[in-house]
């Protein structure tokens, strides 16, 4: 019991950053899985490293919500990948995330330093 | 996207082969930065990790996800009622009575009102009686009654062939049964070769009564019904072509004993006549009077069919007691077999379709007052809650999501309450099977499947709407700039209503449940006028062919005075005239029909009943011996004709007794001496006024309507099959059940089980609304001084007193709950008007009670707001300034 929230609890929070992070690297253009991981890796000058268990799960996700849709094509070395673009809708998505990002950043920031009163309710 | 099974396996082999290129283009990554084929799989798929985790989580949410999160809401809704458990009973138990009343009203409804008999065609189905016109009460009205028939009447009947599909008769008695050292008493029905045949039931296994079975001498035969089957045979397949040794009497002597076969067994939903535990054969020479069942041919009409019956059936005699020779009366199966007691007394008052939806209305209220209740706590703790939504939806959950949880929350309250709920009403169901007034009109509710059924759709609807009230509040908070604020406004809101809401039920309910008390008290004060403990009633005894009235009234009230158990016996009969009136002044005359109680009494009735005897004094054997013109009367009448006078030696004008139409004509009134005054004792009728009451000696001539009294030493349960031994010998046949209806108490206890009752349910719907206004002005208050330390910190330091301060925090719940009682007196005005009939001698506005209610749920509101803004008073401004 007390481990499975643990764990379930950590997804739901890096969810909404990481699929902030799949549909940022999208809007460079149609992508698979691989090269989304290694976009990522490299833009964040490897400080972001994606893991794969849960690279694919959001990638699935974010396709179920039709922000980003999937497509069967061959690779550039005749290989069958499946590469994912992003929708109308996760263009939409895209933005409100990045502004939920930045609200989030200011709460949290706000939230580490010691607080000074409260108003009246 | 489409998600249906069919592409799962599709979508898993995507996956596999997704995952098979990642690792593919991670291999071949690594082989162009120089590493070996080997080393760089290895490597690659060490890193991609677990592949079998990436393919769960995907599933999972696929398909899943949504299922995984219910499971998580309801676990997390189960931890955060563990954390109030206070919480949690006080909500889970008012939603359990608001649902066992519930469900128990809609057991009952369905019982009598819904459930459809399990025949095919059942409208066609109708039980044939014969009518006599004979007075009920002697003080009553002519009435005509239906009954059974004698055999002679039946076979009339049952030759008119073409009226019918086809008719068999229907007689009730009961059967002794010597098993296991004891012996049981078997309810049985003796029908005719066509009976299941009208029914359209064929036999679980083994046969039915064949025509064969039905001659005179033919060997006994009985085939049983489920229940008795399952219960005494334990469900043995084998029981046909069983002999088992019923007798006719309680005490098996040779003529009376005979063997019966059981030729089949019954499926479990035939049971008419109700609750019987086997059906035998019909035999031709019975005695038994019966009633016929029948079906009408298609097209037919009940009507066309009773004057087919009704012209064979007038040169008929006329019935004992009847004016008018016998009538008959179709009534459809399923009328009949509900309301075959209807006419008697107050039963049909107490129980009718009308009072059946009326208190289905009053628990319906009930059930709303308590989710009204529950979602108030839950909106209340979601305030104190606040913080953790802010943070969860900072932590990016959706509104939806958190619709869901506290939906979610109100729903396992629901469930629990729901759950606890049935099973009360199970107990109750139980309970009001026992109800005189249902068991009397054969309405035997159970919790069956179409019960639960509705207990289920009932508990969703209750969680839906519990879980609603909060998400109200919720769903306002429409993203604006500050949504803890709006959503604080919206929820101060709707929280101010609900409470002003519950506060006027919980008046609503106390003012009712007021009114009803105390009209049970006047009448448990009231009393009967006479002690009815351990009394039973055998009303229209049988006269054995050949005996004098007379003699039959000495040896019934001798015989029955020699049976063990028994501690002394009487009797009376009740007769209508005109109205007795002082000497001198025919004005105070009976007005209306139940005014005046005209009663012959046999010796020892006042001492048998134990009427106190307020001046004067009783009956002498002397005035038996000679007639005397003396009288009895109750107190009311000693009031009413001298007022301030010595009744005692005064002189009343009896209209002579109206036995048959036309007959008071033919005597001189009577004038009559009063020698003493008694209590006003309620021979039949315990709700409404009492009734004038004047005893004389009883005459050499008890008429059809003279009833026996007999008052055990211990419970009458015990003693009544003795006792209707005894009177099976003293009439010379047995008691006809279905006739004269079996001993029974006095209906005076089961008039008053119901006032009581339902007094005693309300006052418990008064008590919980009352508890939970309570609860939830404490809360509005404790969260308002909660709310607002700071301030009153700050006020207090600024020199505030502590009554402004209790003001201040209070003034918000005292105002509301202002407007609530203001609600609930309107409420209970509605509500008195409803309860209007359940009342004899209390006013339904009884201002009394209406004002008392009042001061209590205001004592009730000032304490729960004095108790938490007391805190208020004893903040310290240096703490509560530092707060934060």
């Amino acid at each position: 019991m007390a481990k499975k929230p643990v764990h379930q609890s950590r997804i739901e929070m890096l969810q909404g950053t990481l699929d902030l992070l799949v549909l940022q690297t999208l809007r460079w253009g149609p992508q698979h899985g691989y090269g989304i991981a290694r976009m990522i890796q490299a833009n964040s000058q490897q400080a972001l490293q994606v893991e794969t268990g849960s690279l694919y799960p959001a990638l699935h996700r974010l396709e179920k919500k039709k922000f980003i849709a999937a497509d069967w094509e061959q690779s550039e070395n005749n290989q069958r990948v499946r590469v994912y673009r992003l929708t109308a809708a996760g263009k939409k998505q895209l933005a409100a995330e990045q502004s939920w990002w930045a609200k989030l950043s200011v709460a949290i920031a706000s939230l580490a330093k010691p607080p000074v009163g409260e108003s009246d309710q | 996207m489409k998600r249906a099974w069919w592409q799962f396996g599709k979508r898993e082999d995507d996956l596999s082969a997704e995952i098979e290129s990642h690792i593919a283009m991670a291999i071949a990554e690594r082989v162009a930065r120089g590493e070996s084929v080997d080393s760089a799989t290895a490597a690659a798929r060490r890193q991609f990790g677990n592949r079998e985790q990436v393919r769960a989580t995907s599933r999972d949410m696929w398909g899943w996800v949504w299922l995984e999160q219910l499971m998580l809401d309801f676990r997390y809704a189960g931890r955060k009622l563990r954390q109030a458990p206070g919480f949690a009973a006080v909500a889970a138990l008012s939603l359990a009575i608001g649902i066992g009343g519930t469900v128990t009203m809609y057991a009952v409804i369905d019982a009598a009102d819904i459930r459809g008999l399990p025949y095919p065609n059942a409208d066609q189905l109708v039980v044939v009686e014969q009518t006599a016109t004979v007075r009920q009460r002697a003080d009553g009205p002519q009435v005509v009654r239906a009954s059974p028939a004698p055999p002679a009447t039946t076979a009339i009947w049952l030759g008119s062939t073409h009226t019918f599909t086809a008719m068999s008769r229907v007689g009730l008695g009961e059967l002794h049964w010597p098993h296991d050292d004891e012996t049981e008493t078997l309810d049985v029905a003796s029908i005719g070769p066509e009976f299941f045949a009208i029914l359209g039931a064929t036999p679980l296994f083994g046969r039915v009564i064949a025509p064969s079975d039905t001659n005179s001498d033919a060997p006994g035969v009985i085939a049983l019904s489920y229940s008795f089957w399952r219960e005494r045979f334990g469900a043995d397949r084998h029981i046909v072509g069983r002999q088992i040794q019923l007798d006719t009497a309680e005490t098996p002597s040779p003529t009376s004993h005979e063997l019966y076969t059981v030729i089949g067994v019954m499926p479990d939903q035939i049971d008419y006549p109700a609750g019987m535990h086997g059906w035998i054969a019909d035999r031709s020479g019975s005695h038994a009077w019966a009633t016929v069942l029948a079906r009408l041919p298609d097209g037919k009409t009940a009507l066309a069919a009773t004057s087919e019956l009704q012209a064979i059936t007038k040169d008929l005699p006329a019935p004992p007691g009847s004016t008018t020779p016998p009538g008959v009366r179709l009534t459809g199966l399923r009328k009949f077999v509900h309301s075959k007691w209807s006419g008697r007394d107050d039963v049909e008052t107490i129980d009718s379709p009308e009072g059946r939806f009326a208190r289905l209305a009053i628990v319906l209220f009930v059930l709303v007052i308590a989710m009204i209740n529950v979602g108030n706590l839950l909106l209340a703790r979601s305030a104190s809650r606040g913080h953790e939504i802010a943070v969860r939806t900072a932590l990016g959950a959706s509104r939806k999501r958190l619709a869901q949880q506290l939906i979610i929350e109100g729903g396992c309250l629901a469930i629990i309450g729901g759950s606890i709920g049935v099973a009360l009403a199970k107990w109750a169901i139980k309970l009001s099977g026992t109800f005189g007034a249902l068991r009397g009109n054969g309405i035997v509710p159970a919790l069956d499947m179409r019960v639960l059924a509705f207990a289920l759709a009932l508990t969703a609807i209750v969680a839906l709407g519990t879980g609603f009230i909060p998400v109200l509040a919720l769903v306002r908070t429409s993203g604006a700039e500050s949504p803890r604020a709006t959503a604080g406004r919206a929820r101060g809101k709707l929280q101010g209503a609900l409470l002003a809401a519950q506060v006027a039920a919980a008046l609503t309910l106390l003012t009712g449940a007021g009114i009803l008390g105390k009209e049970l008290l006047r009448l448990q004060k009231q009393g009967f006028g006479f002690d009815p403990k351990n009394v039973v009633w055998f009303p229209n005894l049988q006269r054995p062919a050949g005996m004098k009235s007379v003699e039959f009234r000495e040896s019934v009230l001798f015989g029955l005075q020699r049976v063990a158990g028994v501690s002394s016996v009487s009797e009376y009969e009740l007769f209508g005239n005109e109205g007795f009136y002082p000497l001198g002044d025919p004005s105070k005359a009976g007005k209306t029909i139940f005014d005046h109680q005209y009663v012959a009494i046999a010796p020892g009735f006042i001492k048998n009943l134990r009427i106190p005897v307020l001046a004067g004094r009783d009956f002498t054997d002397a005035d038996y011996a000679s007639a005397a013109p003396v009288a009895l009367v109750s107190s009311s009448v000693a009031e009413r004709f001298w007022p301030g006078q010595n009744p005692l030696g005064q002189q009343v004008i009896v209209p002579p007794p109206m036995r048959r139409k036309g007959d008071t004509l033919k005597v001189d009134p009577l004038t009559v001496t009063v020698v003493g005054v008694t209590g006003n004792p309620r021979l039949g009728r315990v709700l409404g006024p009492a009734p004038m009451t004047l005893m004389r000696p009883t005459s050499d001539k008890p008429g059809f309507g003279a009833s026996y009294l007999v008052r055990t030493v211990g419970d009458p349960d015990a003693a009544l099959p003795v006792l209707r031994h005894a009177l099976n010998a003293l009439q010379g046949a047995p008691l006809d059940r279905a006739m004269y209806g079996t001993a029974q108490r006095m209906g005076i206890d089961r008039q008053l089980t119901e006032q009581r009752v339902t007094t005693r349910a309300l006052v418990a719907f008064a008590a919980i609304a009352l508890l939970l206004a309570a609860l939830g002005i404490h809360g509005l208050v404790a969260y308002s001084v909660a709310q607002r330390t700071r301030e009153i910190g700050i006020r207090m330091a600024l020199g505030a007193e502590a009554r402004s301060v209790l003001l201040l925090v209070t003034r918000r719940g005292l105002s509301l709950a202002a407007i609530g009682i203001v609600l609930g007196v309107a409420g209970a005005f509605a509500l008195s008007q409803a309860i209007r009939s359940m009342l004899y001698g209390t006013s339904p506005t009884d201002p009394v009670v209406f004002a008392g209610s009042a001061i209590l749920l205001g004592t009730v509101v000032l304490v729960a707001s004095y108790l938490p803004a007391r805190r208020a008073t004893r903040v310290d401004p240096m703490i509560a300034l530092r707060v934060d």
